[in-house]
């Protein structure tokens, strides 16, 4: 945040315009992302929801320009802070990742290396991005292990990352996203490795964050319920495409794409009692080796018509801030809960 | 995480193509894409045909001696010329492919059929088989292979049968520590519990559940095993304590020809190709092998 | 909860503990320590009945379903199934009865061998126990294919062709193959997506009324937890710390670690999670090599004193079949920061 950024109040931090990526493999084409249309302002929360497969951890890899070989973007823009990060040379990309972009990884032990300790972690990030070395980089390090709630923060940095607990490598891993300061922080699934009691613990941490440093972050999750308590705004993929984009508090309240009120029903409540009929979407999800026209939820739909076969509905907005990709919107009140289910 | 997925799927996709698709069917399709592999399995192939009907396929036998021919170079009559003593060399390459192929195949089919049994005891069972077995292996360990077969023959005397018995009986060390290092990895994989818990006997979850997936790397160990006995069975002959005249082996026939070696060069070439060939395509089939059958090893 | 003092619950488990050894840290001496992954754990079961059994990963809840099955050695404690108890019988008897007793695995795709086809994967029972003769064989895997919901053309076919909550199909109807009466499932939804958990759930409670059978159900999630069971048993490091009615345990759940199971779970409103006290428990789960002494929750509790640092607390009744091991059980039912759940979200 120590750099200008040239843009207005109104200018979004992230603006993803129309992303698609394919994986082009021997004998077939994986279309992972299908026009993909997504914008993110400083201080906002926002969630990405979708089942594996829906594309959701490649759109994240697709902002810092990862995307695994054989993958590729093949169009659309990714507009950051006023660049179009697909048209920036490789040597400033690098300097953005890490530096401007921090990415926060699911699975926290896999993405620390066995062999460094916490602190070369660091070290590496804070002489590589802001130019911090050694006892600044230290006490640098020191300050943000604390800020994350690692206790004793300048005996554990001098461990390896195997010595920690799940949760604390999580805390670990955020500090160094946090390491340069970004202004755009990417939380893929950074909680589906950890127990309950730790992943309330990590996300209180993520919201703390948010709100104190004022950048914009992408959560990426599978879980509904995170999304309900921890973002502001939602987008809803399957199939590598959008399917819904609203307020939080909009789409719990006001589904209006029939998958996304499908997954709603879906999730497990706490209130229920003893279910005996439980909520699912029949059918699977679609392969995306083919590009076809139509709407890809529409074998699974319970509405879908002959349109819904034949012809891809677009990303419209039906109210302001509340867009979605459906020809058979629901526009009655939606009974999330079923009424026999609301108990007691 | 769905990245690795979407490229998990559509690799797996690719071999769903075709409606029941098997490891083995996939295995054949990644092993036909690597052309050395594919063309030096055809060649093994072709060695191990010409070593089971040499009888058929070698002009003369291989003891035939024509004196007065004695060294002759390539003719019509001898293709590929004659050894010291006169014998048709094209025919004594082509025994020589018999006695090499079947002491290399039979001393590593020996210690194939000595190692695994022991390797899938101490890996099933852990505890003290294991223990003892581990010990064992070490001790067999600690003298190498050669010095031990070479001390057996010096007891024993050499000769075909003798040399599968002595090379097998030191080769299993290496099938044992596969096997053990298979079934200690596959010991607790959840299908292999969900077997123990439908009331599976342990004999059959050992074979039927169990030995599918481990061999893999042990029809790999044994190819890979091949070239590498070849060579000691050839060393063996060349000092001369392996086969005995009249018997044509690849190694025997280069400790021949290596006397003529300035009058006739074919007569020492021969073998030492022949050896080459072999020990080549066998090495890499196994490692074509290897890539097909466990696609993450690479 | 349907108990008639005449009939032997179906399965009876009694101080069941589960220990073993593992070589410890250290470069050039290695001890041995000792893992206490179940440590004097009492339940029943019993007939149609499903007992959930919750916790966080290392507190012993699948060594416990495993120890059951006799897939793990138990170091102590009694197993009774159908009034038999499976530490004392012979291996004859054993296999009879363990065909009664399966298990679903959370994961899949692994629980089925990737050489088999589902035909030869589903047939193993039938083949094993001889439970068909062999002219009946093709046609009983397709009767549990069906019954399972998949095509019959399954049959030929090899596991990586199918998807996750297929594959848990698979598994299911080669449960079912060898005819059980009781079956564990070890977190079996945890593996998939949403859609398709809501589908396996279903299956699993239909399969349950039509077969009559009997679930152990193991998770980590209370609320899918709560949509399944007849009663629930809350794990923490070996131990049981609550176990009780579900409509009793969600509505008055006293231990504080269970309110702290209950608060962690994230609601799928924005409203409700807004509301919710953010008091989530600290720290994280001590080592089961060194369990802590006395209560083991008291390194995270928010209520912990002197006495919960020494004094184990033993499993007490405080309610109708709703027992608790709390000190202070009373006061903390109290001060239980959510209210109860249940009331927060009628």
């Amino acid at each position: 945040m120590t750099e200008e950024f040239s843009g207005t109040a109104n200018e979004p931090l992230l603006d993803v315009r129309d992303l698609h990526v394919s994986f082009a493999l021997e004998r077939s084409t994986v279309y992972a992302v299908q026009g993909l249309s997504l914008r993110l302002h400083a201080g906002e929360r926002l969630g990405v929801v979708g089942e594996s497969g829906s594309g959701k951890s490649i759109s994240a890899l697709s902002i810092m320009q990862m995307v695994p070989s054989p993958g590729r973007i093949t169009d659309g823009e990714i507009i950051f802070a006023g660049d179009n990060l697909r048209k920036l040379p490789a040597s400033r990309m690098r300097r953005i990742r890490g530096g401007q972009i921090g990415m926060i990884p699911q699975n926290p032990l896999t993405s620390l290396n066995p062999v460094l300790t916490i602190e070369d972690h660091f070290q590496e990030v804070l002489s590589l991005h802001v130019g911090l070395t050694g006892r600044e980089s230290t006490e640098r390090t020191v300050e943000l292990l604390r800020s994350v709630g690692i206790p004793d923060p300048a005996a554990r940095m001098r461990e390896y990352p195997h010595r920690l607990s799940g949760g604390q490598r999580q805390r670990a891993m955020i500090a160094l996203a946090m390491a340069c300061a970004p202004r755009l922080l990417i939380a893929d699934e950074p909680t589906t490795a950890l127990d309950v009691t730790i992943q309330a613990q990590i996300l209180e941490l993520f919201d703390d964050l948010v709100a104190n440093s004022n950048l914009g972050a992408i959560l990426i999750t599978h879980n509904l319920g995170i999304v309900a308590g921890h973002c502001d705004r939602v987008v809803v993929m399957y199939a590598g495409r959008v399917m819904e984009t609203a307020a939080v508090v909009d789409l719990f309240a006001q589904p209006a794409h029939p998958y996304t009120l499908g997954l709603l029903r879906c999730v497990p409540r706490l209130t229920a009692k003893r279910s005996r009929v439980f909520h699912a979407i029949p059918g699977l999800p679609p392969q995306v080796t083919q590009q076809a026209e139509g709407c890809p939820f529409a074998p699974r739909c319970e509405r879908a018509t002959d349109e819904c076969h034949t012809q891809t509905p677009p990303l419209e907005e039906i109210r302001i801030g509340h867009s979605i990709a459906c020809w058979h919107p629901v526009t009655e009140p939606a009974n999330v809960v079923e009424p026999a289910e609301a108990l007691r | 995480m769905s990245a690795l997925q979407a490229r998990i799927t559509a690799r797996r996709s690719k071999f769903t193509a075709k409606s029941s698709s098997s490891f083995w069917h996939a295995a054949w399709y990644r092993y036909k894409q690597n052309k050395l592999a594919l063309v030096s399995g055809v060649i093994a192939i072709l060695i191990l045909l010409v070593a089971i009907f040499a009888p058929l396929i070698a002009p003369y036998s291989y003891a035939t001696q024509d004196l007065s021919q004695s060294l002759a170079g390539p003719s019509l009559k001898h293709l590929l010329g004659t050894d010291q003593l006169g014998r048709d060399l094209l025919s004594r390459a082509i025994y020589g492919a018999r006695t090499s192929m079947a002491i290399a195949i039979g001393a590593t089919l020996l210690g194939a059929l000595i190692g695994i049994p022991i390797g899938i005891a101490a890996g099933w069972f852990g505890g003290i088989t294991d223990f003892i077995t581990l010990r064992a292996f070490e001790v067999f360990t600690m003298v190498p292979q050669i010095l031990m077969a070479l001390l057996l023959i010096a007891l024993f005397g050499g000769g075909v049968l003798k040399l599968i018995l002595f090379l097998g009986v030191t080769a299993w060390v290496g099938f044992g520590r596969l096997a053990r290092a298979q079934y200690l990895a596959l010991r607790d994989r959840d299908f292999v519990i969900a077997a123990k818990a439908m009331g599976v006997p342990t004999r059959r979850i050992v074979t039927v559940h169990v030995l599918p997936s481990a061999m893999g790397p042990m029809i790999v160990f044994f190819v890979q095993q091949i070239p590498a006995t070849i060579f000691t069975a050839a060393g063996f002959s060349f000092l001369g304590l392996g086969v005995q005249d009249p018997l044509a082996d690849w190694g025997k026939m280069i400790n021949d020809g290596e006397q003529y070696l300035s009058v006739s060069l074919m007569v020492a070439l021969l073998p030492i190709l022949c050896i080459a060939v072999a020990t080549l395509t066998f090495s890499f089939a196994g490692d074509g092998l290897r890539d097909a059958l466990d696609p993450t090893s690479r | 909860m349907s108990e008639t003092p005449a009939e032997p619950p179906m399965l009876d488990v009694e101080d069941l503990v589960v220990h073993y050894e593992v070589r410890g840290a250290g470069s050039v001496v290695r001890r041995k320590e000792t893992v206490h992954a179940v440590d004097g754990v009492n339940f029943t079961l019993d007939r149609h009945e499903t007992l959930g059994l919750v916790g966080e990963s290392g507190c012993g809840k699948s060594t416990t379903g495993r120890a059951i099955l006799l897939l793990e050695q138990a170091t102590g404690g009694r197993i009774r199934f159908e009034g038999r108890d499976l530490t004392a019988l012979g291996r004859r008897d054993l296999t009879a009865l363990r065909r009664r007793m399966q298990i679903v695995f959370q994961d899949p795709i692994g629980s089925l061998n990737p050489r088999h086809t589902v035909g030869q994967l589903i047939r193993e029972p039938l083949f094993v126990h001889k439970l068909v003769p062999k002219n009946k064989q093709r046609e009983r895997v397709e009767e549990l294919l069906e019954l399972v919901g998949l095509p019959a053309d399954a049959v030929s076919r090899f596991p990586h062709e199918f998807s996750g909550g297929q594959c848990q199909r698979i598994g299911i109807a080669r449960s079912l193959a060898a005819e059980p009466t009781f079956l564990v499932l070890d977190e079996p939804v945890s593996a998939l997506d949403v859609s398709i958990q809501a589908q396996i759930l279903q299956l699993l409670t239909d399969l349950q009324t039509r077969l009559g059978l009997s679930y152990l159900f193991i998770a980590h999630d209370l609320a899918v937890v709560g949509q399944m069971s007849d009663r629930v048993a809350v794990m923490y490091l070996g131990k049981i710390v609550e176990i009780a009615d579900r409509e009793s345990l969600y509505a008055r759940p006293h231990h504080p670690y269970t309110q702290a199971l209950f608060s962690a779970v994230p609601v799928p409103d924005p409203k409700l999670s807004a509301e919710r006290s953010r008091a989530v428990v600290s720290g994280e789960v001590p080592s089961s090599l060194a369990p802590p002494a006395g209560c083991r929750f008291h390194t995270r509790c928010p209520l912990a004193r002197d006495r919960c640092r020494v004094e184990e607390p033993p499993l007490e009744r405080v309610g109708d079949g709703h027992e608790v091991a709390c000190h202070f059980a009373e006061e903390a039912l109290l001060s239980n920061p959510l209210g109860s759940p249940l009331a927060a979200e009628a």
